[in-house]
């Protein structure tokens, strides 16, 4: 799946912000880059809302501030969870990886404990962003390759 | 979502597909077959004091176009929160204007022309009314009923503890509406019953 920036949104505070930041790594990343979660968030783990799969209709805007209208549906799948300790975690994830859902969940729980936040960013976090990274700059490097410039060097006109 | 409630929220169906077309076809067979007793694995871990056959119910029927409408002993924040988060539904304070109303008790339903009963064109659109009950069988120390028409062979005896002892007359008034009606399910500890707008009601 191509890797890109997080579109613009409403401005919010800045620990939104960093949940969005967090959350859209989750959401770009392999079911197993997310695996630590589970042993992270130990056992009690309640299943608010047990993974399901569904449709969202997605939105578009023509050059972003165009009228809005219904691009197509995607198949999501969405989860929640309350750790032991009482942090509740949510999440949607493009497909229908039921597993990758209710991980993405956990780690937005496990964001919401302060504590927690240096152990995720260098087990899961860092090495996702890395590896994300790495893609895009490949991609980037295979397409720049390919650019040929044109230009004229004398015009027939004359 | 308010944050301080999620630490509290409880959970809804634990497979949700497969527990909420369990609840579904319950409700479908308790209103085909009016005054069967339709058991029914509910939700143990529902907000109090909704029970546990009222919340399996309303998580399989409700969604975000069936306004719902709760009397005063339900609408707590708790189990606003909660089936705000499951179902989605939007919460009508009119009891007219409702899908579903849930009901907790006999004393609470008051008066049945205040739901809606739909109109001729659109009868379907009627309140569907949850009541919860003490629960059904002659050992309960119920009421008991003979009921009739559409789904029963003859005449069908039930037994219901905690429903109103003025049912059969409260409801009697409504079958001279048909096709508008009121539908009640009758949500006991364990099990399903329910009571269409076709059901004639007498005492025994």
């Amino acid at each position: 799946m191509p890797t890109r920036a997080v579109p613009p949104r409403p401005a919010a505070d800045p620990a939104t912000d960093a949940r969005r930041a967090v959350m859209a790594l989750a959401a770009a990343a392999r079911v197993d880059e997310l695996a630590p979660v589970e042993a992270l968030a130990g056992p009690g783990v309640t299943d608010l809302r047990v993974p399901e799969i569904g449709l969202v209709m997605v939105r578009g805007r023509a050059g972003g501030s165009g009228r809005p209208f219904n691009l197509g549906e995607a198949t999501v799948t969405r989860a929640a969870v309350r750790l032991a300790a009482g942090e509740t975690g949510f999440a949607h994830v493009l497909g229908r990886d039921r597993l990758k859902a209710r991980r993405a969940a956990l780690l937005d729980a496990l964001w919401a404990r302060e504590a927690l936040r240096p152990t995720l960013e260098a087990e899961i976090l860092a090495p996702l962003a890395a590896r994300l990274d790495a893609a895009r700059r490949a991609e980037a490097e295979k397409a720049a390759a390919t650019r040929v410039d044109f230009f004229t060097l004398v015009r027939g006109d004359d | 979502m308010p944050a301080p409630l999620a630490a509290t929220l409880r959970p809804g169906f634990a497979d949700p597909v497969f527990d909420a077309q369990a609840a579904f076809r319950a409700a479908m067979s308790a209103l085909a077959e009016p005054g069967t007793i339709r058991s029914l694995a509910g939700l143990d871990h529902a907000p109090a004091p909704l029970g546990s056959i009222a919340a399996a119910l309303i998580l399989a029927l409700a969604d975000y176009e069936t306004p719902l409408w709760r009397d005063a002993l339900l609408a707590t924040p708790e189990i606003d929160a909660w089936l705000r988060f499951h179902t989605g539904a939007p919460f009508s304070d009119a009891p007219d204007a409702a899908a579903f109303a849930l009901v907790s008790g006999a004393e609470a339903l008051g008066d049945l022309d205040r739901f809606s009963h739909g109109s001729d064109l659109a009868p379907e659109a009627s309140t569907t009314v949850i009541l919860t009950v003490a629960g059904f069988g002659a050992d309960t120390g119920g009421v008991a009923f003979r009921l009739a028409g559409p789904g029963i062979d003859g005449t069908r005896d039930v037994t219901i503890a905690g429903a109103p002892v003025d049912l059969a007359e409260r409801r009697a008034a409504d079958l001279a509406l048909y096709p508008r009606g009121l539908d009640l399910l009758l949500a006991g500890p364990n099990a399903v019953l329910g009571l269409p707008r076709t059901t004639r009601i007498e005492r025994i």
